[in-house]
């Protein structure tokens, strides 16, 4: 065992840091460094570089304040779906990053509904702002099962919204009876893609989590009252203190996790209980970052303010911490 | 990263098995259980046992009996120890904590004289650090040594609240040396004798099954060789030997096993696991593994020298909380019948419980040790 982060990976999370501070849009410029062609399978024409590499580009992007969750739903998309489903120009602008999929349905009870001759209709879920290409929908069909279904946005009968949650954009798409491509996609990939999935997300958490206790520490070292700075108070210092630790052990768990994924040998309670765990912690580091701000937290364009509306969207995307430690615990 | 065992862990857990199944070795368990001494029970003749086999000090070199094995053969050894029921305190304060320290930072005479022997289970030691008026405040003991003209040493003391005092040889005893004013530089360490004459050990039942020690010093000649390090200079070697004691192995074994109780306990033929059961265990099994790997991480740093205070008294708590909060829900979870006779008994983890996070460094002065090196602006942010 070496639970020390190596070249490859600290090399890439420096590059993930650099892109973070230039002044371009967002997407563009992680395209530029390799994401997502650098998560997405060989077989689907990416580079593969598994998970390793993965957890270290998401605990970056949730430190930078950058969630780029179309990154993460399209390589879901591209696991999910074999890459002879999708037409290669399409196939080819997912994996540098100049359109994105999206999965409907997979992180939730499906809420769209496939009638007999296979149209979709329903509203989707609330879907992180993109330049969408692709939407992979689970659906629930006539007959009370689940089936998949390709759906490009501009498929007549497919409107997308701009909504916001929490003060943050997002994407709503409406499905008006949209004739969506059917494919097969049996329950092992769903699962072993979802894992990774969730390893993904994970480490998005903690990075964010991260970044709420490293602005609670700036501000308990520069904010005096009674005379000292607050970081001098026990009850202060030590729930911080509390939180950093937690995260130390939940960020190596995330890089065992992950390395296990890898080799095929974690599983969905596994992984499951990785995402509660990290939800639950980024949800306690956002929380106390405010409550340690004060008022100044409460402002609306206040870093604290910010994490606490991204952990609240992320934390929730694939599930309620309950429904997470449920899984953990049956499966 | 990697998260593989490697191949040599993996024979020497085998061997481990194999010694600790055996009937020789389930002989000398009976016999420290049956508790004859009315005491913790004597485990010196089982770590004799394991010794002759060569698997208490696998990390160490193969001079002073170890194997040079990785850490993770250290961690299976914890790991299947607990599992087995051999007692591990005095073990682990022996050979992990004082038999560390002195392959640190104790002479080549010391080192050659003193590990073998802890290897083999022929030598035991403890530890008198606290006293009276200071447990989480060390800096602060009064029991003075004096030195003599020929070089030898006199100490006058009383130290307390010690584990596994009756059973050990040799105590690493910190003393007030007489010399510089400054507190912290003006204590020196020695390895003392417990047979000879000015030591009395009163042992004082505990909430626990580990009965603690008051151990009275008076007018004890040590000889100059008896020091651990330059005299002045213990307060670093203490510092030091909180790196290696703080790593949380023993605490996060306990919890392992304990975990593995009432798994067996929950899932038990014939009985239909609540919900809110295994998702409890979901909660504890995930804390679990964060407390492996920190604990692993300190280990790691140890076995190559760079030994870091902060995370190792993360490690400490973080793994004493995760151990304590197991013996509480189980507890908490079944109610009065968990603390009945029985192969899955919780009655002496839930005595032992309220300890775990006061002992080797409490909770509060570990989580100031994180914070003092985290959150303070001179200090990196951690991770």
């Amino acid at each position: 065992m070496d639970l020390r982060i190596d070249p490859i990976q600290e090399r890439l999370a420096n590059a993930v840091d650099t892109v973070l501070t230039r002044t371009g849009v967002p997407h563009t410029e992680l395209a530029s460094i390799g994401l997502p062609a650098l998560s997405i399978r060989e077989e689907s024409g990416g580079l593969g570089l598994g998970l390793d590499a993965d957890i270290m580009v998401n605990e970056r992007l949730g430190y930078g304040l950058e969630p780029f969750g179309a990154y993460r739903e399209t390589v879901l998309a591209l696991e999910l779906v074999d890459p002879d489903d999708i037409p290669d120009s399409l196939l080819l602008e997912l994996i540098k990053g100049i359109r994105h999929a999206m999965t409907v349905g997979t992180h939730t009870t499906p809420v769209i509904s496939a009638d007999a001759e296979g149209r979709l209709h329903g509203q989707s879920e609330c879907l992180p702002v993109a330049e969408l290409g692709l939407l992979v929908v689970r659906a629930r069909e006539h007959d009370g099962g689940t089936g998949w279904y390709l759906v490009p946005p501009d498929l007549p009968g497919c409107r997308i919204e701009k909504v916001r949650r929490l003060g943050t954009p997002q994407l709503r798409m409406s499905l008006d009876f949209a004739e969506g491509v059917p494919v097969l996609i049996d329950d092992g990939r769903v699962e072993t893609a979802l894992n990774f999935a969730r390893v993904r997300q994970a480490a998005l958490l903690l990075g964010l989590a991260r970044r709420a206790i490293s602005e609670a520490r700036d501000h308990v070292n520069s904010r005096h009252q009674y005379e000292k700075p607050l970081v001098e108070l026990q009850t202060v210092a030590h729930g911080l203190a509390r939180l950093s630790g937690e995260g130390d052990g939940w960020n190596l768990l995330t890089h065992e996790t992950g390395w296990n994924c890898d080799r095929g040998r974690a599983g969905t309670q596994d992984t499951a209980l990785l995402l509660a765990a990290a939800v639950e912690h980024a949800f306690q580091a956002s929380r106390k970052c405010v409550q340690l701000h004060g008022v100044r937290g409460m402002l609306d364009h206040s870093v604290p303010a910010i994490i606490y509306r991204l952990v609240s969207i992320e934390g929730l995307r694939m599930g309620t911490p309950a429904e997470l430690w449920r899984l953990a615990a049956l499966g | 990263m990697d998260f593989d065992i490697p191949d040599s862990t993996v024979e020497f857990e085998q061997r481990l098995i194999t010694v600790l199944s055996s009937p020789k070795t389930q002989e000398l368990l009976d016999e420290v259980h049956h508790r004859a001494d009315g005491m913790d029970g004597d485990p010196r003749p089982l770590y004799r046992h394991l010794g002759r086999a060569g698997l208490l000090a696998p990390s160490w070199p193969k001079e002073y009996g170890g194997l040079e094995a990785d850490p993770t053969a250290t961690v299976k050894l914890l790991e299947h120890m607990v599992q087995y029921g051999v007692p591990q305190s005095l073990y682990y304060i022996s050979v992990q904590i004082v038999g560390s320290l002195i392959l640190q930072s104790g002479t080549d005479q010391q080192r050659r004289t003193l590990l073998p022997r802890l290897a083999s289970g022929e030598l035991t030691m403890c530890i008198l650090f606290t006293e009276p008026g200071h447990g989480s405040d060390l800096a602060g003991i009064t029991t003075s040594a004096t030195g003599n003209d020929d070089g030898s040493w006199t100490l006058d003391g009383r130290k307390t609240y010690n584990l596994k005092t009756a059973y050990a040889d040799l105590a690493l005893c910190a003393v007030r040396d007489g010399g510089e004013t400054n507190r912290y530089e003006s204590i020196t360490l020695f390895l003392v004798p417990l047979t000879g004459p000015g030591i009395s050990i009163r042992p004082i039942p505990s909430l626990s099954d580990e009965q603690f020690h008051d151990v009275r010093l008076t007018n004890v000649r040590v000889e100059r060789e008896a020091t651990l390090g330059r005299v002045g200079e213990g307060w670093g070697l203490i510092t030091r030997m909180f790196t290696a004691e703080r790593n949380g192995l023993d605490y996060y074994a306990r919890a392992r096993y304990w975990l593995e109780q009432i798994t067996a306990r929950i899932t038990q033929a014939g009985r239909e696991p609540h919900v809110e059961e295994l998702v409890g265990l979901a909660h504890h099994r995930a804390r679990l593994r964060a407390s492996h790997l920190l604990c692993y991480r300190v280990l790691q740093g140890l076995s190559q020298g760079e030994a870091d205070i902060a995370q190792a008294s993360l490690a400490k708590w973080h793994c004493s909380e995760t151990a304590q909060g197991i013996a509480w829900w189980a507890v908490q979870t079944w109610g009065v019948d968990a603390l009945e006779p029985g192969p899955h008994t919780f009655d002496a983890a839930f005595r032992e419980a309220p300890g775990m996070t006061i002992s080797g460094g409490a909770s509060e002065v570990l989580l100031d040790i994180v914070a003092g090196a985290r959150l303070l602006d001179h200090a990196s942010t951690g991770g």
